[in-house]
């Protein structure tokens, strides 16, 4: 039995289940390991219990109970797997698919349905229902910039009335008309209006609600799946790039209790986007007025060298800025910083174009935005990314290439340019600018030579979300054209201009910076994988 | 000449015997090769040649873009771009739709795959071409080739899941049968559908 008064002990399908008190059966169950099918259930919405598909025996009850509205009790004894409960789930399955359209060949949830994977274990029936008696509905609803509805292969779970009464709070979606006239749908059908629409397509179980932006694009059988982080905000968000032959299809929520739930915003939802979108940088080039010239790595490497060797021989290191980036990972920080202040000797270094570093945990809705669009703002910090002893800070750095004291900046992918104001005046006195970035913005525009990275899905490493929690990002795709990783390029830099890096593999260098950074003391990188790690 | 070696007689007499067999053959009509091309063999009923792309009544390719094929395909040769139809009965269909030949092991595993008989295949097996790019087939060729129109009923190969008891001449290129494939209910919700504003 449980001990004291905090615990229940059941036992299921013959193994002893002790979970906390107010568990359900469900949940008590999946933590022993055992899937109860369900529909309606899911981990971070209220319960509701309209399938019926979690239906369980638990001896000395009269009938079957649903295991996902029925809290664990001590002593009980379940079973999720008898004769009964099996008829159960095939009735239910039955009832649902009696007005299903079968459709799945045109179908995207095809692959990651629950009413195909629950018919595979289930069903394998005969369909006791002629073709011509299922009910019609309307189908391809457009339902705002995200959704689809097609009422035809709902099952009425009400996963998605509950989303958005109870995470999202725009009470867009309801249960319209009654028995077999009953509908999901917004009033009025109009469209929904909320900043987390895309988490409707990832609840629902079946395919009646799915993604615009990634409808009829690829078969989900074809995704391969990595691991990552979301860089459109200071939260973090954990995601899984969907990605298919170096292409990347979507970002979908990876379930983190601790940042995001199984949420994600629409904005971060879509950030791939503008990776793919053609404006990415994709040549090592210098500017000749106003054209950028392609040039080989190894040369433009050498250039950057020598004109920032030079400048320190003529006008000292503090003649050189360095910008880092809070969208940068903490590698890459760390190893610009060495660049920096070891191998240039300046003290001028900083992060903070944007406001990042005041607002970086302050929220921008009641759920998951932040104010900081930045990902790794309070890595930027704790790397020491800012000025040293005599060094001068951003807005001094941008003031003294005006007035022509500061001859060269380094910058680290981030689009100065834009988020300071005044800056592009600025930059346009310096004689010399470096632009380590992704995308052709306003600062590649400025810059005399262009190096271009690889921006967080094509490159492995870790970010600081506004917790303080450092999560592993994965390398999912390669980066377009010549691009390279940062990481690689910042090491070229160093041993160029007299410096020396052994390896500049993400995990090297992690390994560098948990043994001479104070944040980040005694981490281990296999460890920031998961839910990441909280810095103390 | 005389000869005197028994050896070398026993090689003359076979040599005028292989040449016996020869000349008999020469006059046989029953022989196992024929000549092709002038001449050709009847292929099986289920022959796994060129695939043929079906074709709905109102001419639009047969697919639906489920790609079923392109997963079942052994040698990846099938490439399938998905796009969106107005028509909300349909919904999505094939934008281009692509065979490699060359890369094709003609295993009709598509074929099986296909829940819309959207691919059946033909028996020709010839497949001689100029330049490598004619080697893959777009939608376009894939329906709509110049010997498509000529084909006969008994020309089609392998074709799982044909129903021939409603067979006609002219269903050869048209998918399933001619069948309905929506309900007049279905067809009259749709009409509807598309008046309403979006």
């Amino acid at each position: 039995m449980g001990d004291g008064n905090n615990t229940v002990t059941l036992i299921i399908d013959g193994k002893q289940v002790t979970v906390p008190k107010g568990t359900s059966i469900l949940e008590a169950a999946s933590s022993a390991g055992i899937f109860i099918p369900h529909f309606c259930y899911h981990k971070d919405l209220p319960w509701e219990g309209t399938c019926r598909m979690c239906s369980v025996e638990v001896e000395k009850a009269p009938k079957l109970v649903p295991s996902c509205c029925n809290v664990a009790a001590d002593g009980m004894v379940v079973h999720t797997d008898t004769e009964k409960v099996r008829q159960v789930r095939r009735s239910v399955l039955e009832f649902l698919l009696l007005n299903h359209p079968i459709d799945c060949p045109i179908c995207d949830q095809a692959g990651e349905c629950y009413l195909q994977n629950y018919y595979q274990l289930y069903g394998l029936y005969d369909s006791r229902f002629r073709l011509e008696d299922k009910v019609k509905r309307r189908k391809a609803l457009s339902l705002g910039d995200m959704i689809i509805l097609d009422r035809e292969r709902c099952v009425l779970c009400t996963r998605c009335v509950r989303f958005c009464r109870e995470v999202s709070r725009s009470e867009a979606l309801g249960v319209y008309n009654r028995s077999v006239r009953c509908e999901i749908g917004t009033f009025r059908d109009e469209p929904i209006v909320d900043p987390y629409q895309g988490n409707l397509a990832d609840v629902c179980p079946v395919g009646a609600l799915t993604s615009k932006k990634f409808r009829f694009k690829r078969r989900v059988w074809f995704l391969d799946r990595t691991p990552s982080v979301c860089a459109s905000c200071s939260t973090g968000c954990n995601i899984y790039i969907d990605h298919s032959n170096g292409v990347i299809y979507r970002f979908v929520p990876r379930r983190n209790p601790y940042v995001n739930r199984s949420w994600l915003c629409d904005e971060g939802r879509m950030s791939w986007e503008r990776l793919q979108s053609g404006s990415r940088l994709v040549d090592p080039s210098r500017r000749i007025d106003h054209r950028f010239i392609p040039m080989p790595w190894d040369e433009a490497l050498e250039m950057v060298a020598g004109r920032l060797m030079e400048t320190v021989r003529l006008h000292g290191a503090a003649a050189v800025g360095a910008v880092a980036s809070p969208a940068a990972t903490n590698e890459e920080n760390y190893l610009f910083k060495k660049f920096a202040s070891e191998a240039i000797g300046t003290p001028n270094l900083d992060f903070r174009a944007d406001e990042g570093h005041r607002t970086f945990d302050r929220m921008e809705d009641h759920l998951l935005r932040r104010l900081d669009r930045n990902p790794n703002t309070r890595g930027a910090m704790d790397a020491g990314m800012t000025p040293s002893e005599g060094g001068l800070d951003l807005d001094a750095m941008l003031d003294a290439a005006a007035r022509g004291t500061v001859k060269a900046l380094i910058i680290l992918n981030q689009n100065v340019a834009l988020k300071k104001a005044g800056a592009s005046a600025a930059l346009a006195r310096t004689p010399f600018i470096v632009y380590l970035g992704e995308m052709n913005d306003e600062t590649a525009a400025a810059a005399h030579v262009v190096l271009p990275i690889a921006a967080f899905t094509e490159k492995d490493g870790t970010f600081t979300n506004f917790q303080r929690r450092v999560q592993r990002i994965h390398k999912a795709v390669n980066p377009p054209g010549a691009a390279k990783n940062a990481l690689d390029v910042i090491a070229a830099l160093i041993r160029k201009t007299g410096g020396g890096v052994e390896k500049t593999d993400a995990a090297s260098v992690f390994e560098k910076l948990a043994s001479e950074t104070p944040a980040f003391k005694g981490l281990d990188y296999g460890a920031t994988g998961g839910e990441g790690v909280v810095l103390r | 000449m005389r000869i005197k070696d028994p050896v070398s007689l026993g090689f003359l007499i076979e040599t005028v015997r292989g040449m016996g067999v020869t000349l008999r053959h020469l006059i046989r009509h029953d022989l196992a090769t024929i000549s092709y091309p002038e001449k050709r063999r009847v292929y099986s009923e289920r022959y796994r040649g060129l695939h043929i792309h079906t074709r709905k009544p109102d001419g639009s390719p047969n697919c639906t873009s489920c790609y079923m094929c392109q997963t079942a395909c052994p040698a990846e040769c099938i490439e399938i771009t998905a796009g969106e139809v107005d028509d909300p009965a349909v919904e999505k269909a094939p934008v281009e739709f692509k065979i490699d030949m060359l890369r094709c092991i003609f295993c009709g595993f598509c074929v099986e795959a296909c829940p819309c008989e959207a691919l059946i295949m033909s028996k020709r097996s010839e497949l001689g071409m100029t330049d490598v790019r004619e080697q893959v087939y777009n939608l376009e060729r894939l329906m709509t080739r110049d010997e498509l129109g000529k084909l006969e009923p008994g020309d089609v190969g392998f074709r799982p899941y044909y129903d021939a008891s409603r067979a006609s001449g002219k269903e050869i290129l048209i998918g399933p049968g001619g069948k309905e494939k929506f309900s007049p209910a279905l067809r009259k919700l749709a009409d509807i559908e598309k008046l309403k504003p979006r």
